[in-house]
């Protein structure tokens, strides 16, 4: 079966795996998304 | 017209793993997983093979499943059939040229506080640098000038604690809005602040940053190692965001606090408009950063890479990300003593210094270069693995965990020579 599937999210939908991975530790859930690598100190992290 | 061939779109690209392939669509900002079959197929079609050279060159699948294939591709507006005589030229995807688009001035290495995890190992009484090593006043003047005229337009001051640096901090602020920078921020504890800082914070119009660790002072305090540090942070971000100053929060996980982390990032949403995804980060392991009782089972589970996840991808990104360093291909700091290197984590890629080159010559230098020339092609394991430009990760915390600039961080479970995500055993 030759197949193609799509891994790209949008932020709003990463940002809730992520709350999900927060909530509830125990699941497991990785919070690492391919954002994470960025450093907070960068002035374009954190703002809505 | 025979319609006897299939290409992905011009902006459509086809990046080839070890075992499995994906196709970027810069069109969208959407990477497509693709297995092993459709890697062949492919590739056969953007050689410029007809639909039956393909389908004789992969026996093993049947022409109609071929046909359904790029019936579903052309369905995801990722190519067409196009007739033998047409020509689909990718377009273009040259090297930008070297810039400035953000700098760090790490104005010093003091701080009032001492936090556990800091990576700069900063503190009262750290003493890295000696006083007589420090950049002059003249010489950080002239840094803002260089950077700006190499078309920066963002800086950030930083520490240490970085009103440790005196008033002269306000020459500098100054001088960035004079030449015209557009972002000017100060990442501060904000304990220091008085009346007086805060009235030409806002004449001058800065962005401040933070770190809070808890919405508990004991828990915050716990980390800064400063009692009553948590109190003062607060009252201060309150008396910046009541004269209009932007506040951006940042928190660090660790094993002190993360028990609490879903209430801290509730906490900071009440006190500015942050975003969890972007204001969050696991403490890394480097400086102070390294000691093993900051690190938890939860934490090390948290920040593995265990699906492919990722968010749409420009074709800026795109191009940086084959070109080069993601994070370091457009961003500087210098250092107290005049060092460069190219991000606040990095502090082990010194590539120049300011009291004997000028920014221009280290930004166009051959070690600045190097580092921001290292795209996920040089970087061992990941140049083969077909997320290689959709993926970023730190380059610091790699060397740190691994002691090689050039190996994979320990963080992603993905095995590329098999196409499996090691932790789920989930082909994707």
């Amino acid at each position: 079966m030759l197949e193609v599937k799509k891994v790209t999210y949008k932020d709003e939908e990463i940002e809730e795996k992520v709350k999900e991975a927060i909530d509830d530790p125990s699941k497991g859930e990785s919070i690492e998304m391919s954002c994470r690598p960025i450093t907070t100190c960068c002035p374009d992290t954190g703002w809505r | 017209m025979k319609i006897d061939r299939f290409s992905l779109n011009p902006d459509c690209f086809l990046v080839k793993g070890a075992k499995r392939g994906a196709l970027y669509d810069l069109a969208t900002g959407d990477i497509h997983s693709i297995d092993e079959d459709s890697v062949e197929i492919l590739d056969k079609c953007e050689k410029g093979f007809s639909i039956n050279q393909v389908a004789q060159g992969v026996p093993r699948i049947s022409t109609k499943e071929i046909i359904d294939y790029f019936k579903n591709l052309e369905s995801l507006n990722l190519g067409k059939f196009i007739d033998s005589r047409q020509t689909i030229n990718k377009i273009s995807l040259s090297p930008p040229e070297p810039k400035i688009d953000f700098i760090w001035l790490e104005l010093t290495q003091n701080c009032n506080l001492k936090c556990l995890h800091c990576y700069a190992n900063s503190g009262s009484k750290t003493n890295q640098i000696g006083k007589d090593e420090l950049l002059t006043l003249e010489q950080w003047e002239r840094v803002l000038q260089e950077a700006f005229n190499e078309g920066c337009r963002k800086v950030q001051f930083i520490g240490g604690e970085p009103m440790l640096f005196g008033k002269d901090i306000y020459v500098l602020i100054k001088l960035a809005r004079d030449l015209g920078y557009e972002l000017v921020e100060v990442f501060t504890n904000a304990t220091l602040l008085t009346e007086e800082d805060i009235g030409l914070l806002v004449r001058y119009n800065v962005q401040i940053a933070t770190s809070i660790y808890s919405k508990r002072a004991e828990i915050h305090d716990k980390i800064t190692t400063q009692k009553g540090s948590f109190r003062k942070t607060i009252e201060n971000v309150k008396k910046l965001q009541a004269k209009g100053i932007r506040v951006r929060f940042a928190t660090i996980a660790m094993k002190q606090n993360e028990k609490y982390l879903k209430e801290t990032i509730d906490f900071l949403q009440t006190m500015g408009e942050i975003n969890p995804l972007k204001c969050l980060d696991v403490v890394r392991s480097m400086g102070r950063g390294k000691n093993d009782y900051l690190i938890s089972k939860n934490l090390s589970s948290w920040i593995q890479r265990k699906s492919p996840i990722f968010p749409k991808l420009t074709k800026e990104n795109f191009i940086k990300r084959k070109y080069g360093h993601g994070c370091w291909w457009d961003k500087i700091t210098v250092i107290p003593n005049g060092q460069v290197i190219p991000c606040v984590m990095a502090r082990k890629e010194i590539c120049g210094d300011i009291k004997k080159q000028s920014l221009r010559q280290i930004v166009r230098g051959v070690n600045l270069q190097k580092l921001r020339g290292l795209s996920k092609d040089n970087i061992e394991i990941c140049q083969d693995c077909e997320y290689r430009y959709a993926c970023l990760d730190c380059r610091p915390l790699a060397r740190e965990e691994t002691g090689n600039l050039y190996a994979r961080g320990n963080n992603c479970s993905y095995d590329p020579y098999l196409g499996v995500w090691q932790n789920s055993k989930e082909r994707r």
